[in-house]
């Protein structure tokens, strides 16, 4: 059942160099066979060095190429080498596990064949929006939505609670492309829809995750009304804080708590 | 200014196996560093990294609620730092998540005048993500303290995943030594989310690895079995999604013409 070669997937992080853990750069290290798929140039120069055979991963975009193939590609490179028995590592930017189709769909494969396979956490965009901004996602709760799946399935939301939008900037696209902004349009749409529920002048603030140390993270508070005017790419994330926080029901917590001297 | 400042960081959950470089960068060269870590082992391994490591477990006092340990604390960090210390304050998983002194000590620093910051950590979802394979941006995800989904009732969408922390310590506000879960507040979550998903709908209990080598702790139970499954009060409960809605054609259409643009 058992067959030799493993897939481990590990996060970078944002930050290049500072983010990734430990346990992340010894797996890097001890496979026969490392990928990697990063944003941006000196992480890749970070991980060459980690790994004598590095492979980037990112030939399988092109400009105007339907995203699903590239994903079901980077499946198949990964579970090539495992079948011949090797031991497997991918590195991804951010969490691996969050925003990815490739890697869950590697492991659920790389099982279904019998192989050992497992994701190690990493630093998403998520922990490094409440870092910067400062923000306990426990305080008042938190939904978090990829904002062109907000809009069409036209979730429910709570405003009382915290909401987070992820690419803004990508709404209703599905290929890739290289422009920065893809569908700033969209925004009045998002706006219009969420302006129904905060008022026009909510504050929200448009949160850019920041992969150098000496560039501070984008981080820009606006009025709702105001969105399509600021500076939006496929990175950002759109933080929209929570309305007052509505009164306890005492009845509730009265039937919350242990009976005296029982758990 | 007299050089103090304030770098809140988190160690994640492995012990030293998920400490960001940035996050040991600040712990190693800090003139005081502060902890506050679930297990022995992070706390053996942080003494080793700095000669005068202190623990801030001590602000805690059995019986006491919570609060007063996290101001006691707050006031610990925040005099390292008035007396001109760089200050270095660690804490388990994320520390912006579900840490009050964490977030705190770095407001109120500020407003002192001092420079102050957060760094990102692994945090318990990520943990969980990585471990039940589960991707929160697929379905989308609703994050909630178990206490506070209860007592202050929001809509929520049952088509995203929801995850609700602290599931063994519902109404547990005071500090105890000990590890008893509250069974009483989780029957009431139990009847609660079977409103929404039906007695029979599987959910999971998960509690994230500890210690390296060792496999994190996932038991999946019919909602009905929920009150009686097996719980720590750091457990989490994730309440995998309901199949998704339809698309709204009219919203998509108006996103493509504008996207086509």
């Amino acid at each position: 059942m058992s067959q030799r070669g493993s897939l481990t997937v590990v996060g970078t992080g944002f930050l290049v160099a500072g983010q990734i853990t430990p346990e992340s750069l010894s797996a890097i290290k001890a496979a026969d066979r490392f990928f990697f798929l990063v944003a941006e140039p000196a992480t890749r120069l970070f991980l060459e060095k980690q790994h004598p055979r590095a492979e980037s991963l990112a030939d399988v975009f092109w400009e105007g190429r339907p995203r699903q193939p590239a994903y079901d590609e980077i499946v198949e490179r990964l579970l090539a080498p495992l079948r011949e028995g090797v031991n497997v590592c991918v590195a991804l930017y951010g969490h691996p596990g969050v925003f990815v189709y490739s890697s869950h769909q590697a492991i659920r494969r790389a099982r279904e064949e019998g192989f050992a396979a497992r994701m190690l956490p990493g630093i998403s965009a998520e922990d490094c929006l409440f870092a910067a901004l400062e923000v306990d996602p426990a305080a008042d709760g938190c939904q978090s939505f990829e904002a062109t799946d907000f809009l069409i399935r036209r979730r429910i939301f709570d405003p009382h609670s915290g909401l987070v939008l992820w690419q803004i900037g990508a709404l209703g696209v599905v290929t890739y492309h290289l422009r920065d902004l893809w569908n700033d349009d969209g925004l009045n749409v998002l706006v219009e829809v969420l302006a129904r529920q905060y008022g026009p002048d909510h504050q929200v603030t448009v949160y850019e995750a920041t992969f150098y140390p000496m560039c501070p993270p984008l981080i820009q508070p606006t009025r709702l009304a105001d969105l399509p005017r600021c500076t939006v790419n496929t990175h950002s994330t759109l933080w929209v804080p929570p309305l007052s926080r509505p009164a306890a029901d005492s009845a509730m917590l009265a039937r919350l708590r242990p009976a005296p001297g029982a758990a | 200014m007299n050089g103090g400042q304030l770098t809140v960081v988190g160690t994640g959950y492995n012990v030293a196996g998920q400490v960001t470089p940035e996050a040991l960068g600040w712990i190693t060269t800090a003139d005081r560093l502060f902890y506050l870590v679930t297990d022995a082992a992070t706390s053996a391994w942080l003494k080793s990294l700095h000669s005068r490591a202190e623990s801030l477990h001590d602000c805690y006092r059995v019986g006491e609620p919570g609060i007063e340990a996290y101001e006691r604390m707050v006031e610990r960090m925040l005099s390292a730092v008035r007396a001109g210390h760089a200050t270095c304050a660690a804490f388990s998983g994320h520390p912006a998540i579900h840490v009050p002194p964490g977030l705190e000590s770095v407001r109120r620093a500020r407003r002192e005048g001092f420079p102050a910051r957060l760094l990102p950590a692994i945090s318990f979802e990520d943990c969980l993500f990585a471990d039940l394979g589960f991707d929160p941006g697929a379905s989308g995800r609703l994050m909630y303290d178990a206490t506070d989904f209860l007592v202050r009732p929001r809509s929520f969408d049952t088509t995203a995943a929801l995850i609700l922390l602290q599931v063994g310590a519902i109404a547990l506000s005071d500090f105890a030594f000990g590890d008893e879960p509250n069974r009483t507040g989780l029957r009431v979550l139990a009847e609660v989310l079977a409103g929404h998903y039906g007695w029979d709908y599987r959910v999971a209990l998960y509690r994230a690895s500890q210690l390296p080598m060792f496999a994190p702790a996932v038991d999946w139970v019919a909602l009905g079995e929920l009150a009686a499954a097996p719980l720590s009060v750091v457990s989490t409960l994730f309440v995998p999604p309901l199949p998704t809605r339809a698309v709204d054609a009219e919203i998509l259409g108006r996103l493509r013409e504008t996207a086509a643009r």
